[in-house]
Formats: structure tokens, sequence, C-alpha cells
């Protein structure tokens, strides 16, 4: 394990933010940190980081305990923030540069690491240029050169693609695979679940400080696969058929809406029964739709809300 | 090596931020146009007519009727007002009833005194304002002295030793006060009884280096600059809220103390630039005087700014928060400004003057320039130095404690 918490604490006043917290990250893996706003994200990260001091539990990280003055663990670190943490002041290099000295980067080395990390986050060609000349998408990727310039074996990445185009979100996405695929171990904390699910191989899913569950996103929708969704589209409807539909052996719910038909039921029970039912009942069916659950479904099934509440 | 490169990289961020080039390079400048074209070189009636002075000279030796030219000379008059008084009792009693600010004591044997070699000693007693006269005196006193010892040294080649300085008597029961003694010795018998008054008449209150009103203000109002430079201070441990930056500082494998150091001697150098511009500025364009020891003007500057830094830091640390340390290092500006003379020497809060970087720093500033006597100038750095460590020792003991800031 490349990370290790456990029994994490850390309170604000009467608030508790991270409620005994205990997770892990396996080297090599992208580790998706899933969970709302004010779930405790930043947190649990500002916390691995050593900037927040935890009040009880422990953080380990390269099998050291995680301090403000671990230097060591620092230098093998990487943090790309929720926010923009480059100088305006600064252009894109100097940025880089500035940083990378302060990791202990000098001479050839600093020179070779800056132009690498430029190069890996496409701003090479702007280096000159100064940040706040640059679209948002080109701020965060700079904001990642900084991360990355003294080539970290774990980075931590919070919301990085918040706020961002399209296209330099699948710039940093691509950005991160390409930093998994060279060997740094990652941390990636968001509320955009298609992300997660796009990036991570491991999920962890936290709210109200604590940890709801954590698995492959293959375990996360196998654990909520006693249920389905069906959707039937019908060419006709009345209100006999919802009440003939929910009185089949295992349906949950039944929703009509616009003569759409949205059954919620066991993974016990059978389509093919709720198929005659309607049928026997009048019903005439146009459309049939099995709908997979996501990670969404996770997560509202979990905490009884969407990750965006 | 990292606070140095800290240090490089705050300094490239302040010359490239234009609001901080405005607030320290072209205000202050800009205030200088303004009284450089309102006094147009010249102090204003209100200037002059506040620094009221009485004189009691009983000494009507070479010395006594010197100091009596030089406080009637035209020149003087511009600065100082003064009023002659038969006897130190006349003088205390107009000084109690606001017609003096200070009086100028004499003693009537202190000419006779010097030319049997034996040590004298000139007064300047009150309550305020008693810079400016010391500034005067001093600056007479030692344009005749350095001539008495330029004499003697061209003429008999021998080492000439000269004692002289300045207490401040808070003993005196009337009211705090300046004491200028000033003797001058001679290591052998080789002058002769009245040598050095040869030289003393030679002097003509032309000769003597006063300040006019753009000196005076060139020199605050580049402490005033200084002492805005706490606006950086502030802004070194202030969370920005609109960037992360604090927390890619605080990821770093380098101590918070690396990071600190760097950017206070990198804003204190930004604020020792700001300051030789404004120099540069007054000099070449105002012709202010800065003709003095240009090594202790530019150390005190430098310490000054390290101060201001340190002072910004420091309230910072007592408030976290931007705003109430903004205004509170505002009104110690201000009253810091006024006290120390910056608004206008007349009006000054003596007692306040003690705790006050912008006078010690003053006194220095124009002790190089005007000459004061070695034991002001000691004890004017004593001063700053002071402040300065008190600030950074409390700074320090304040930050220890602090683990996720803007550092």
């Amino acid at each position: 394990m490349i990370v290790e918490i456990k029994d994490v604490v850390k309170r604000y006043g009467d608030r508790i933010a991270v409620d005994n917290m205990t997770m892990s990250v396996r080297e090599g893996e992208i580790l998706g940190l899933l969970g709302p706003n004010g779930a405790g994200k930043t947190t649990l990260i500002n916390s691995i980081i050593g900037i927040t001091e935890i009040h009880s539990g422990t953080i380990k990280i390269f099998g050291q305990v995680m301090s403000q003055n671990n230097y060591f663990v620092k230098k093998n670190i990487g943090v790309v923030p929720q926010n923009l943490a480059i100088y305006n002041e600064f252009k894109a290099y100097e940025n880089v540069e500035y940083f990378g000295r302060l990791y202990g980067l000098k001479g050839q080395e600093l020179k070779d690491s800056v132009r690498q990390a430029l190069e890996f986050t496409g701003l090479w060609e702007r280096k000159n240029d100064y940040p706040n000349k640059f679209s948002g998408g080109m701020q965060r990727r700079l904001n990642i050169a900084c991360s990355i310039v003294h080539k970290p074996k774990l980075i931590i990445m919070d919301e990085p693609t918040v706020g961002i185009d399209p296209q330099s979100r699948n710039h940093i996405l691509d950005s991160v695979r390409k930093l998994n695929e060279m060997g740094s171990t990652v941390i990636y904390t968001s509320h955009y679940m298609e992300e997660i699910e796009a990036l991570c191989s491991r999920v962890v899913i936290m709210d109200n400080g604590r940890l709801i569950i954590q698995g492959t996103i293959d375990e996360l929708k196998e654990y909520i696969q006693d249920e389905q969704v069906v959707d039937i589209v019908l060419k006709n409807y009345n209100y006999s058929l919802t009440e003939a539909v929910k009185a089949v052996h295992g349906v949950k719910e039944c929703l009509v809406e616009n003569r759409r038909m949205k059954i919620v039921l066991d993974k016990s029970s059978s389509l093919a029964r709720i198929i005659n039912t309607i049928v026997e009942n009048g019903g005439i069916i146009t459309k049939i739709n099995m709908e997979e659950a996501s990670l969404e479904d996770v997560f509202l099934e979990l905490t009884g809300k969407r990750l965006r509440d | 090596m990292k606070v140095l490169w800290s240090a490089y990289y705050e300094f490239i961020k302040n010359i490239r931020d234009i609001r901080v080039l405005f607030v320290l390079i072209a205000f202050p400048i800009s205030i200088i146009i303004l009284l450089g074209t309102a006094f147009d070189g010249n102090l204003t009636e209100d200037f002059k007519n506040r620094v009221k002075s009485g004189y009691v000279i009983p000494d009507n030796g070479q010395v006594g009727s010197g100091v009596k030219q030089l406080l009637e000379a035209d020149d003087i008059k511009k600065v100082i007002d003064s009023v002659s008084y038969s006897t130190e009792v006349e003088a205390i009693k107009a000084m109690d009833e606001g017609k003096i600010d200070n009086y100028i004591v004499i003693p009537e044997d202190t000419s006779r005194k010097l030319e049997n070699r034996q040590e004298a000693e000139i007064r300047i007693e009150g309550k305020k304002n008693i810079e400016l006269v010391n500034t005067v005196l001093n600056s007479y006193i030692y344009s005749n002295n350095a001539l008495s010892i330029a004499a003697k040294l061209t003429e008999n080649n021998i080492e000439y030793q000269e004692t002289n300085g300045v207490q401040i008597n808070n003993n005196n029961q009337e009211a705090n006060g300046a004491r200028i003694s000033n003797a001058i010795q001679n290591s052998n018998d080789i002058q002769k009884p009245g040598e050095i008054w040869e030289t003393f008449e030679r002097i003509t209150p032309a000769d003597t280096k006063l300040p006019e009103a753009i000196d005076y203000y060139s020199v605050l109002t580049l402490l005033q600059v200084v002492t805005m430079g706490s606006i950086l201070g502030i802004l070194i441990v202030t969370k920005n809220q609109e960037s992360n930056i604090h927390i890619r500082l605080y990821a770093l494998p380098t101590s918070k103390w690396t990071i600190l150091w760097g950017k206070v001697i990198g804003n204190s150098i930004f604020l020792f630039l700001s300051c030789v511009v404004t120099v540069i500025f007054t000099k070449f364009v105002y012709h202010a005087n800065w003709e003095g020891n240009l090594f202790i003007i530019g150390l005190v500057l430098i310490v000054l700014s390290f101060i201001s830094i340190g002072m910004g830091i420091m309230i910072h640390s007592f408030t976290n928060s931007f705003v109430p340390a903004l205004g509170i290092s505002f009104l110690i500006m201000l009253f810091s400004s006024v006290a120390g003379g910056a608004i206008t020497p007349a009006v000054t809060i003596q007692s306040l003057n003690i705790i006050n970087p912008i006078y010690y720093s003053k006194v220095l500033i124009f002790g190089a320039i005007y000459n004061y006597p070695g034991i002001v100038m000691y004890k004017a750095a004593g001063g700053l130095l002071a402040i300065l460590a008190v600030i950074y020792i409390t700074s320090i003991l304040k930050l220890r404690k602090v683990n996720y800031d803007n550092i």
C-alpha cells in the first residue's frame, strides 16, 4: 500500500469533517475519491498532504507516518489543488521553474524537468506567456505542470477539471492516464462520476466525512445490482396498468409519466411476468429499455442523494 | 539557497505587480511632486511660524554672538522663529504659555571655557520641535568644528581629538528635553587661545547646511513609503481566497520558515529599491539634499524596510485577517508619520517616538546628511534595531503555531 489511512478524525469546532476514515491506496492505481460538495474530500486530501492536522488516527505514506516536516514523503508527492495555485506575475515557464527549485531541482535537471512538464501538459509553445493570458483549461494544465515537475510517485488531484471546457477536460483526463502509465499512483477526487468511471480502477465514496463504500467500479455496481430499473414506453395507458404491475411479485416501485413507465424491481423478479401483466391488462408496449446501474445510482442508493445536490 | 530563490521570485513578483508598483513608487513620487510644486523649494508659512524657539544667551563671547547671529539670520528665520529672553525663567514661562516650543541656552562662561580648552555646552530645553533646532545648531557647530579641525590638521599636522554628544534629558522636571554638549579638546597644547575662533568667525549662516522643505519632505515621504510596505508584509501571511497557492507551498518539501524568510527578504529588497527610486527622483528632479553618508542612509532604509515588512507580518499574526490588519497598519503608519514629523515638523507626539521607527530613521538620515553627533546616531540606531528585534521575535513566536496560511 502506498497510502494507509486508519481511523482518521478531523474536526472543525463541533463539526466533524472527516469521521473515523479508514482507506488505502495501492501502488500504481488511480483511486477515485467520490463525494458531493462538503463530503470531506478536500479535508481528507489536506490531511494526507500534511497541511491539516488530524485529531486522531494515522496516515502513512510510503510506509512513513505523514507529518508537516516529513520532507522525504513530501518530495515524492505532487499536489494539484482544487483552485489554481499559480502566480499570474510569473510566465508559465517561471511558474514551473519556481516550484521545481523549491522541490530541490537545479541545473540541467531543472531545465529538463520544466520542459518535460510543460510539454506533457501541452504548454511548451506558450512557455513565455503569463497565465492571465491563458484560457481556464490552460491555466488548469499549468496548475498540473507545477505539480508534476519533480516527477512525484504519488499525485493527488483535487477536482482538477472544475469549470473548464470539454477539450481541456479530455486533455487533463488523458494526462492523468499517461501519468499513471508512467508509474505514478494517482488519487483523483471529483464529483463528476463519469470522470471517475472513465479513469479510476478503484473508487472510494465519501459523504458527511464518512467512508460509504470502497471497491472497484464493478464491485460497487454489483453491490446495488440486487435491483434493476426497466423503462417501458406504452402506446396506451390506464391507471389499472400501474396497479397491476405493482402487484407483481418483486416490483418495488412503478412510476408513470407521459406513457413512460419506470419500474424498479428485485433482481430475482421476472421481467417476462411484468410484460405479460401489461399485455393482459390491455397495454401495448412500443419500447423496453433495461438501465444499467451507474456510479450515480450507487451513490444515490447508498446516500439517498445525488452527487451534485 | 531556497531562501534566496524564494526571495528572488518574490522580488520579481512585486516588480511585475502593477498595484504594488503604484502604491510604493508612483504614489509617493506623486506626493513629492505635489509637495515640491506646492512649496517651490521653500518652507511654508505654517512651517516656519509653528517652529517657535527662544534663546537665552548670556554669553557675550564669540560662541554666544555667533549663535545669536545664526538665529537672527534670514535663512534661519525661515526655519526657526526665535525670540530672545534674558533669563531661563522667562523662557520657561513663555514655553508654558505656549509662546515657544523650546529654547536654547548658552551659559555665560561658554566662550571662556572653550578658550581655556574646557568642555562647554549648549542646551536645548523644550517639549517639542527640538529636532529641527537640533539640526540647525548641530549643523552649525559641526561646520565650525570641521573647519577648526581642518585648520589644525593642515597647519599643525597634529592629531586632533573631538568629543561631543547629545543626551536626552528625561530628568528635567520642566519637560523632556534635549541636551547638546559640544566640546573641543586639543590633545596637546598646540592650539593657542582664540585660534579656533578665527575659524569660527569665518563661518557665516550661509555655510550652515539647512533643510529646505523639499529636503525635509523628501526624507519624510520616503519614510512613509517604507512604512506603507507593511502591506507587503500583511500579504505575505494572508491567505489568498481565490488561489490555493498556500496548499502548494505547504505541500513543498521545504520549511515554512525558508519560504517566509525568502519572502521577507524579497519584499524588503523591493521596498528598499523603491526607496532608491524615490531618492533618485527627489535628488535629480527637485534637487533635494541627499549629500550625506550614503552608506548610513542606505542601511537605515534597508533596516526600516525589514521593520515595515515584519510589522505587517506581526500585525496579521495578531488579527488573522487581512482587512483589520490593513486598518491597523494604516493607523500605525499615520500616527508614526505624524509623531515622526512627516506632516509638519511642528506637530510631534514626543512620547510616541520612543517606539517610532520613522522617528529613529528620520534622526539617522538627517544625522547622516546634517552631521548629527555620534551619540544621537548611536541612540537612534539602537532604537531602530531594538524595534526590529522586537517585531521579528514577536512575529516568530506568533507564527510558530500557524500551519495553514499563505506563507
